[in-house]
């Protein structure tokens, strides 16, 4: 492409396994949702239903919690941190680490009375970490497979872009 | 380093504003989240200390919409200026794809300017990112105040290889808009 306008095809297998198996994962572990992001914090794959939540903030600020803890563990016990988990009354959320400097951000919404039940959605009840695994195998194999070359969007689309720039920052200077 | 997510139609790419503590950073992200339709954008998340200095960082997400099939957003972020918060610093550095380096154009900071520039370069460089070829703008910011160093003296310390570079008054808006423009209009060509 690219100045046709039409979108290009980058729908390798890798690529299409790891999205389904956040998405498997969130379904599995009885999870909200659940968000794949890289580690300058963006968002690759994503499960569930965020409902009122707002991915981009939630994202920025798990990236922002895993990334400061994660730097903060050698420091304090010259280990790896691989899980991050935060319980509340009403929901809790757990961050783990996979392949490739990748976070996978889960959130459950647990009623209070359920931090007792260790096996209630799946294999990660409150007492339990979830099983991230597939996920991990599905990020290792998209390394493996190699960074393939990615067709830019032509300068039509850059143009349309730019519009847009001028359209949303328009701001008296 | 945009994430272009093919399969989900979307692009997000990263703007970090950068430079030294108290120099308008936040208020330049303040500004443009004051100003922007509230339909394009998301809320603004400040980490910030109980006296507004920013602890972690200031985060603005800004949808520009679906641009030929392509769900295009702009995270905007501002680092700490603080000396001792570099490793929040190098933190959002990581996948930048532009940069506003903020300089406080008051003369007694001068040094701190020069400072925070050769941190930008360090915190760069330790990713393997070469400033030359990142979309790169400076702001020269409170233009209004007094004691301030002329906009020649601030080029030649701040900016000899002369980059799209805009005097501002954060606070007042003035120049807030034209910079971020600016980087973000290279940013999307480096999308070609």
């Amino acid at each position: 492409m690219t100045d046709s306008g039409r979108v290009p095809e980058q729908r390798g297998v890798p690529e299409a396994s790891l999205r389904t198996s956040v998405r498997d994962t969130v379904q599995r572990e009885g999870a909200r949702v659940g968000f794949l992001f890289d580690d300058s914090g963006m968002v690759s794959a994503a499960g569930g239903n965020p409902g009122d939540l707002e991915p981009t903030s939630f994202v920025s600020l798990s990236f922002a919690q895993f990334a400061a803890a994660r730097d903060l563990a050698p420091e304090a016990t010259g280990g790896e941190l691989s899980r991050l988990a935060q319980v509340g009354g009403r929901c809790r959320f757990v961050l783990s680490s996979i392949f490739g400097g990748r976070t996978l951000a889960l959130l459950f919404d647990d009623a209070p009375e359920a931090l007792h039940d260790t096996r209630k959605g799946g294999s990660s009840g409150p007492g339990s970490y979830p099983d991230v695994m597939d996920v991990d195998r599905a990020a290792q194999a998209l390394s493996e497979a190699g960074s393939r070359r990615v067709e830019g969007l032509g300068v039509n689309w850059s143009r349309d872009a730019e519009g847009e720039i001028d359209r949303i920052f328009k701001g008296e200077d | 380093m945009s994430m272009i997510n093919y399969a989900s139609r979307e692009i997000n790419c990263k703007i970090v504003y950068y430079g030294t503590g108290l120099g308008g950073k936040t208020t330049n992200l303040e500004w443009v989240h004051s100003r922007v339709d509230p339909e394009s954008r998301g809320k603004m998340i400040s980490l910030a200390t109980e006296t507004d200095r920013t602890l972690f960082f200031d985060f603005l997400p800004v949808d520009l919409g679906s641009i030929r099939g392509f769900k295009t957003r702009f995270h905007l972020y501002t680092v700490p200026g603080q000396v001792y918060y570099n490793a929040s610093r190098k933190l959002i550095l990581k996948g930048v794809d532009g940069i506003i380096f903020v300089a406080d154009s008051q003369a007694q900071r001068a040094e701190a300017n020069i400072e925070a520039m050769h941190n930008l370069f360090e915190n760069l460089e330790s990713y393997g990112y070469d400033l030359e070829t990142i979309p790169f703008a400076i702001q020269y910011n409170k233009r209004d105040l007094d004691n301030i160093l002329s906009v020649e003296d601030l080029r030649e310390q701040l900016n000899p290889a002369g980059v799209p570079d805009f005097e501002g008054v954060a606070i007042e808006g003035k120049g807030v808009f034209e910079t971020l423009r600016a980087v973000s209009k290279l940013v999307v060509k480096t999308l070609n």
